[in-house]
């Protein structure tokens, strides 16, 4: 069943408020946007389609983003120390129906991120899987491909 | 080196290292012209190359290199550059190709590194190109698969592989034991991560059983807050598993056993005690495999693989293997103070297809860079190479436990607290460094 233009731009705005919460670090509201079974995926190669069969950056359940989550808040997260802040500058959002009824929303993002005045530079193109239920409209997946995903990077505790 | 370069060696002693062997460019290059340019370092695996063609491109110390296997099945690894006017031969990450051909004159190369043709060979005298040593690609004098695990060494001379990996090769003879065919496939891509630190940090820290319950503090108390979490069967209780591990009391620490060799390397027993990732398993993938390991070796052998449970096992001076996650990582020193490092992960050939998936995923939790563990890591190695600038104390101490090791023949076993790894990891620094060993060799 194809979405209405409604959800659609729903779904996109979705998308842009779980960016905002991430620059903003309310952690603990950008987790509650992700379905009991959602999962995070970034991908180590760009050849990569499944987190099944290769070695990816990320892919966690929705169990342990919230280990990640929590230990974000712990005073003793030394690669937090100080806390990284972010920008996420979204383009090209566009959202389309897929066919098991939900929605796909594909952005590019450029992810900056400062901490210590030492910036870091992250492009990505993300795509999240949105489901609406009734009243509810939830992220059951993303996926985020960066584009230097299989070159050495420095440590990070933030998703990004 | 010239005889007359400094001697690094006052740098290290059994109690104590100068903050220089960490930051000073000196040092650095004496290292990459004296350990990385004539130790036996790992440039890859068999299965990278498996079919004649077949080339990876890799690093031998500070070269980058390109191991080829030959319609005859034989490695070589050659620099990636050709004698010509220097040019890379290949770019990418691996490909396959009977020549290799130069981009921009079209030299080419069969698989040994032996000129097969050029443009205009009628511009030199005959003998300029039957001139092998200046004509060819440069090779490594030296190549030799360990069970497939492919090892090389930038010095026509030096102690054999075998006898560079004295009381060490168990490891991968234990990764390789553990396929029931006998034999292991690299699969899965690979992780890489950087630190603005020196490289023997990573080495250092790998065996460093005082810092997990302090580095990786906000890790275990998450994964503690969590009751339910480390009981979940599959990948997610397994990561959980392993947050926990991390907060064992330093006197559970201390019942683990360092196994220590005079060559440098350091092999360090595991601390996983519960569910998929302790050693003794009751699953039906693990029955299953269990059952094919036994197949082909039998019920007793299959037992006593099983039964070593090693965690780290570093092969100095750039390598760490863990045999029983079917890993191994690879640190690249890239200056003083950057590093990066690849890990890569091995199928057991033989066992389910789930172990795999298994320890890719343990390998993800494990060794990316944005691993709830690897990136507090990560932080403090950058930590410790700013510390080490500035103006303060010039010294620093590597003697915790020195008073309890042991040592009979050339293996030393002390307690997990020891900083024995350090030690022994700088008393093969000092044999690499001596002034009369480089001039020797």
């Amino acid at each position: 069943m194809s979405q209405g233009r409604e959800t659609l731009n729903q779904a996109i705005r979705l998308v842009e408020r779980e960016a905002r919460l991430l620059d903003e670090r309310r952690f603990d509201e950008w987790l509650s946007l992700f379905a009991d079974d959602a999962w995070y995926w970034m991908p180590a190669s760009w050849e990569q389609r499944s987190p099944d069969d290769a070695l990816s950056l990320l892919y966690e359940d929705r169990r342990l983003l919230s280990l990640r989550v929590r230990r974000l808040s712990s005073p003793v997260i030394h690669v937090e120390q100080p806390p990284s802040r972010t920008h996420h500058h979204l383009s090209a959002l566009a959202a389309e129906s897929t066919a098991d009824g939900g929605i796909d929303v594909s952005s590019l993002q450029l992810i900056v991120m400062v901490r210590e005045a030492d910036q870091r530079l992250f492009s990505a193109r993300c795509v999240h899987r949105v489901r609406v239920n009734q009243e509810v409209i939830e992220i059951v997946s993303k996926t985020v491909r960066l584009l230097d995903c299989d070159a050495g990077h420095r440590g990070f505790a933030v998703p990004l | 080196m010239p005889p007359t370069s400094p001697d690094f060696t006052a740098l290290a002693t059994a109690q104590r290292v100068h903050r220089s062997v960490y930051t000073d460019p000196a040092v650095f290059a004496a290292e990459q012209e004296r350990i990385f340019r004539r130790a036996w370092l790992y440039v890859g695996h068999e299965s990278q190359v498996s079919a004649a063609g077949d080339w990876l491109l890799t690093r031998l110390g500070p070269d980058e290199m390109i191991l080829i296997r030959g319609d005859d099945g034989a490695l070589s690894l050659l620099h990636n550059r050709c004698p010509h006017r220097g040019s890379r031969l290949v770019s990418g990450e691996r490909g396959h190709s009977r020549h290799l051909v130069c981009p921009y004159h079209a030299w080419s190369f069969d698989a040994a590194g032996a000129l097969t043709g050029l443009p205009l060979p009628e511009g030199y005298p005959e003998a300029y190109l039957h001139d092998a040593g200046a004509r060819n690609v440069a090779r490594a004098p030296r190549v030799q698969s360990y069970r497939g695990f492919v090892f090389a060494s930038h010095a026509a001379e030096g102690p054999s592989l075998a006898e560079f990996l004295q009381g060490i090769a168990f490891a991968i003879d234990n990764l390789v034991d553990r396929a029931p065919a006998g034999r292991v496939t690299q699969v899965g891509g690979a992780l890489r991560m950087v630190y603005r630190g020196n490289w023997k940090l990573f080495m250092e820290n790998a065996v460093d059983l005082v810092h997990p319950g302090f580095v990786h503090a906000s890790a275990v108390a998450a994964a503690r807050s969590d009751r339910v979490a480390a009981s979940l069967p599959g990948v997610t209780g397994q990561v959980v598993q392993m947050q926990l591990a991390n907060g064992l009391r330093p006197a559970e620490w201390d019942e683990l056993s360092i196994h220590g060799f005079a060559g440098g390397h350091v092999s360090m027993d595991s601390f996983y005690r519960q569910g998929v990732i302790a050693a003794q398993r009751d699953d039906p993938v693990f029955t299953r495999y269990f059952d094919a390991l036994a197949g082909a070796h039998g019920e007793s052998r299959a037992r006593e693989i099983l039964a070593i449970d090693r965690f780290n096992n570093l092969v100095w001076p750039n390598v760490s293997i863990n045999s029983r996650f079917q890993a191994l990582r690879v640190v690249q020193p890239l200056a003083p103070d950057l590093t990066q490092v690849t890990s890569w992960c091995f199928a057991l050939d033989g066992a389910p297809e789930e172990m795999t998936r298994l320890t890719l995923r343990f390998l993800t939790a494990a060794a990316s860079p944005a691993s709830l563990v690897a990136a507090d890591d990560l932080e403090v190695f950058e930590r410790c190479q700013r510390g080490f600038g500035g103006q303060g104390p010039e010294w620093l101490d590597i003697s915790r436990g020195a008073l309890r090791d042991r040592e009979s023949g050339s293996h030393w076993l002390a307690p997990g607290t020891s900083e024995i790894p350090i030690r022994l990891q700088f008393g093969a620094w000092r044999r690499w460094m001596s002034v009369e060993n480089s001039a020797a060799s």
